[in-house]
């Protein structure tokens, strides 16, 4: 199989390097580029396969590159920033970028979201798209609630029946938030009662197997006080 | 001198100052009961002279007393043309009483009837008449003082004529005349008991002497009881409430007061010939003591006041003075205003309008000679002048109205508008004051808006800017740390630099956080929040680190949920401070207690625990950024965990306490409730 390429874009040559040489360490191939104008350059003369972009760059910003990149581009564009606000996630995400990871990142969590991002672009963005009645998908999450299995991001997850079930009611309802309460009696089909944090446990739980993160969920997300919910 | 016994001395002068003046009354009393003329006495000197005018005008005032009865009279029957009334019955009746009066100080009295007819009721009135067929007479003589009786004296017939010829005095009415004389043995017992009561007025001249000499004494030990009382400059400031009485008022009230007293205590006993000894003391008594008393305190006031500079000037008449020359400096200066410029004006235009009117008026109708065309005019004259002055005044309340609203936005803090420069003189220079307040409030606003927004880029620019280098020293520590070659010294020295680029890490995101919070650019968002499920949610997110400390925490929870407003992912933070601040401090095998009730529509979550080291500082000091509790600074935390906990719970306005006592350290966070609805399960 042909290595994929990935293009580091980072004004700050040392922080490129590092990069390159951790992605080059998993058996990557690399191209860095320093600025937005030259990561387009680069795009047009290399086949990448992903992009790890910064935010404040000279001549073209990361962001003016994301657009102008996604105009002709679907490939994996993960944003690699020290603007660590929320708005700036947000900002971020909703332009076109894939994923968002702050710095100073983790090595380990950078690189499984690189892999993640990958896998999902080779998989998922061939357009092979399930047709199956069974599948539900939310972002990268599916599951088929006949063979009660979960893929994120193409990549199979063991959950538990319950776990199964609390995800696929979640991933049912998307976007809604459910209180432990709520997903306690729709799940087990009994009322809940007093302190049980026996969902939450559950969540975590499931939280720990399909993020990347499990503290900054991508796809199971906390709503503190309010409850949980499925973002897609 | 010490105080108390000055404070004893003084009271044994004010007691004496009383009773010396009780002393005096007492003897002035008696002097003027008992010398009923003593001032006839001082009027006359040792020589007798009576007067019978005097005594005349005396009689004449008792027999005109009862013309009050003159009026309402009533007709109740007729005899012979004679008008008997109601009224001449109580006429009579009264008259009677009245001659009693006089036969008794040995006057004589003639009733003489106008006709025959007055005959039979005068007789039927006087019933124990002796003689006379129309005339009328009795007569005492009386004088107990020399021990005569009663002799009545009876008139044979009109003789007595040459008595009335001599000094009479007459009453006339329809009916009947009465004349009123003295007998010459009733004129020489007057003369005689005059001539006694004024030897008797000599006697107790001395003691009315005394007596006033000796009230005078006591009103000038009174005041040095006060002089020597108010030498305490407190005693002198000191004013109490019934001492506020103007001088002029209290000094007539005493008069009057005094008058009264000494007159009515004489008069009761002089009139009333009989009364008790026992009596008689206890009423002197009584009298003696508030006069004694009264003028004691009015003395000591007065002397006080004096003292204070104050005797005028604490008068009704002084503060009048004061008051109207208040009032004038303040017409003065108004009149120099604008505003009374222009109610002056308005007066001045007002009086001009109706004299103006009243000369339209005049010529209007004398030109016409018609009455109702010098109204009509008039009228007109006055309707177009109440247009003028309705049209000003509205003119002048419209923009009343626009500096109000001006105000009013500015209050808003709309800075923008602007009131005209062309209003009505009587604002003087208030439009043009409130136009120059808002521009200087806009500029400020501005100002301090664009250093806020500044300081806030300049936050997260030093934030991306320390962040970027950080970035670079963690990413070659990893391949450092990932060396093989490495020796096992520099590995571990490989990994405390790991350990500090990674605790630097947190601290930058923290001072980030809390810069950004204390500085209020980031808005909390307020959301209803069940606070039981995000304890929950907190402590589940913490497990790891709760399941391996060795302090177990007790979480006691309410049965229901306690809703509040917030920001949950800040609260979450703030919990999660706390949480690891107890876990990180807790010493081994003490428990955590973490409480949340709600008590009076207030939340409260409590988290407490037992410190492993000693804490010697303040709740306060512990709140100040990078403050630490145990000062060593080798742990991973960034020493904002507090202050963050702090700034975030008041930004959402909530209440943050730290109690510390002894070794238990107690964090308390307090919301207020809101009441929702149970949402029903779907």
């Amino acid at each position: 199989m042909e290595k994929e390429k990935i293009l580091v874009v980072d004004d700050d040559r040392e922080i490129a390097f590092a990069i390159s040489k951790l992605l080059k360490d998993e058996g990557y191939e690399t191209v860095t580029a320093n600025n937005g104008l030259e990561a387009l350059d680069k795009l047009v003369t290399d086949k990448i396969d992903l992009i790890i972009l910064d935010i404040m760059m000279p001549k073209l910003d990361g962001l003016s590159a994301t657009m102008k990149i996604r105009e002709k581009n679907n490939i994996p564009i993960i944003i690699l920033s020290a603007k660590s606000e929320d708005s700036d996630k947000i900002l971020g995400l909703s332009i076109g970028a894939d994923d968002y990871v702050t710095k100073p990142y983790n090595p380990q969590e950078l690189l499984a979201r690189v892999r993640s991002q990958l896998r999902r672009y080779k998989i998922l963005g061939s357009g092979k798209v399930s047709e199956d009645k069974n599948v539900i998908t939310v972002s990268g999450l599916s599951i088929n609630t006949a063979a009660k299995t979960l893929t994120v991001n193409g990549e199979k997850v063991k959950l538990t029946p319950t776990e199964f079930n609390i995800l696929h009611f979640l991933m049912l309802n998307k976007n809604h938030v459910f209180s432990a309460e709520q997903i306690y009696s729709a799940v087990w089909n009994q009322d809940a009662f007093g302190t049980d944090n026996t969902v939450m446990v559950h969540i975590r739980r499931i939280r720990e197997k399909i993020e990347i993160n499990p503290r900054e969920p991508k796809y199971l997300k906390v709503v503190w006080g309010l409850g949980y919910k499925i973002e897609g | 001198m010490d105080t108390k016994s000055k404070a004893k001395k003084t009271k044994i002068l004010s007691a004496l100052s009383v009773l010396i003046i009780f002393i005096g009354y007492m003897f002035l009393s008696l002097a003027l009961l008992n010398g009923k003329s003593v001032l006839s006495y001082l009027n006359s000197g040792d020589t007798v002279n009576y007067s019978s005018h005097n005594k005349q005008s005396e009689v004449m005032d008792l027999l005109f007393s009862y013309c009050s009865f003159y009026n309402d009279i009533k007709e109740i029957g007729k005899t012979d043309g004679v008008f008997i009334t109601e009224h001449t019955k109580e006429e009579l009746s009264y008259l009677e009483k009245n001659l009693d009066e006089l036969a008794k100080q040995g006057y004589r009295y003639v009733i003489k009837d106008s006709g025959e007819n007055m005959k039979d009721i005068l007789k039927d009135k006087f019933a124990d008449s002796t003689s006379l067929s129309y005339i009328y007479s009795k007569n005492y003589h009386y004088e107990t003082s020399y021990g005569y009786d009663y002799q009545p004296y009876i008139a044979e017939n009109e003789t007595d004529s040459e008595a009335i010829e001599g000094n009479y005095i007459e009453y006339a009415t329809e009916n009947y005349y009465i004349y009123v004389w003295l007998t010459d043995e009733a004129e020489n017992n007057i003369r005689s008991w005059e001539i006694y009561s004024q030897s008797q007025g000599k006697k107790y001249f001395g003691a009315f002497c005394g007596g006033v000499f000796l009230i005078i004494g006591g009103f000038i030990l009174s005041g040095i009881t006060s002089h020597i009382r108010t030498k305490d400059k407190n005693k002198l400031k000191e004013i109490l409430y019934h001492e506020k009485i103007y001088n002029d008022i209290l000094v007539l009230i005493y008069l009057i007061f005094s008058y009264f007293l000494i007159y009515f205590s004489v008069k009761f006993f002089r009139v009333n010939g009989t009364y008790s000894v026992g009596f008689y003391w206890f009423t002197e008594i009584t009298a003696g003591a508030c006069f004694s008393l009264f003028s004691y305190k009015v003395f000591v006031n007065l002397v006080k006041r004096a003292k204070r500079n104050e005797l005028f000037a604490h008068t009704t008449v002084a503060a009048l003075y004061r008051y109207l020359k208040k009032g004038f400096i303040k017409i003065s200066k108004a009149l120099k205003s604008t505003l009374t410029g222009y109610v002056i004006f308005f007066f001045t235009a007002l009086i001009l309008s109706l004299f103006i009117g009243g000369i339209i008026f005049i010529f209007s109708t004398l030109l016409t000679r018609s009455l109702y065309f010098g109204i009509f005019v008039t009228l007109i004259y006055f309707l177009f002048i109440a247009f003028v002055c309705f049209k000003a005044a509205a003119n002048l309340s419209l923009e009343m109205e626009e500096v109000k609203e001006a105000a009013r936005k500015m209050r808003e803090g709309d800075f923008e508008s602007k009131l005209p420069s062309n209003m009505n003189p009587i604002f003087g220079k208030l439009p043009e004051n409130l136009n120059s307040i808002g521009e200087g409030m806009d500029k400020a606003v501005k100002k301090a808006v664009s250093s806020e927004k500044m300081k806030t880029e300049l936050i997260s620019n030093v934030s991306h800017d320390l962040k970027t280098p950080l970035t670079s020293i963690l990413s070659y520590v990893e391949f450092l740390n990932d060396d093989e070659n490495l020796s096992d010294e520099s590995r571990d020295y490989v990994k405390i630099i790991k350990q500090k680029s990674l605790r630097l890490k947190n601290m930058i995101a923290d001072i980030f956080d809390l810069s950004k919070a204390s500085s209020q650019t980031e808005l909390s968002v307020s959301e209803t929040l069940g606070l039981k499920q995000l304890i929950n949610q907190t402590l589940t997110e913490l497990s790891d680190k709760i399941e391996n400390s060795p302090s177990p925490i007790k979480v006691l929870l309410p049965e229901n949920e306690i809703y509040i407003k917030g920001d949950g992912k800040k609260l979450f933070r703030v919990l999660q401070n706390l949480i690891d601040n107890a876990l990180k401090y807790s010493l081994n095998g003490t428990r955590i207690f973490l409480k949340l009730a709600e008590t009076n529509g207030e939340a409260v979550f409590e988290i407490k625990n037992v410190s492993s080291y000693e804490m010697n500082f303040t709740e306060s000091e512990i709140l100040e950024r990078f403050k630490r509790g145990d000062e060593s600074r080798s742990s991973e935390g960034s020493g904002l965990g507090l202050s963050i906990a702090d700034t975030f719970v008041k930004n959402m306005n909530g209440i943050f306490n730290i109690k510390i006592e002894d070794d238990v350290f107690k964090a308390e966070i307090i919301f207020k409730t809101v009441q929702i609805k149970e949402k029903e399960n779907a």
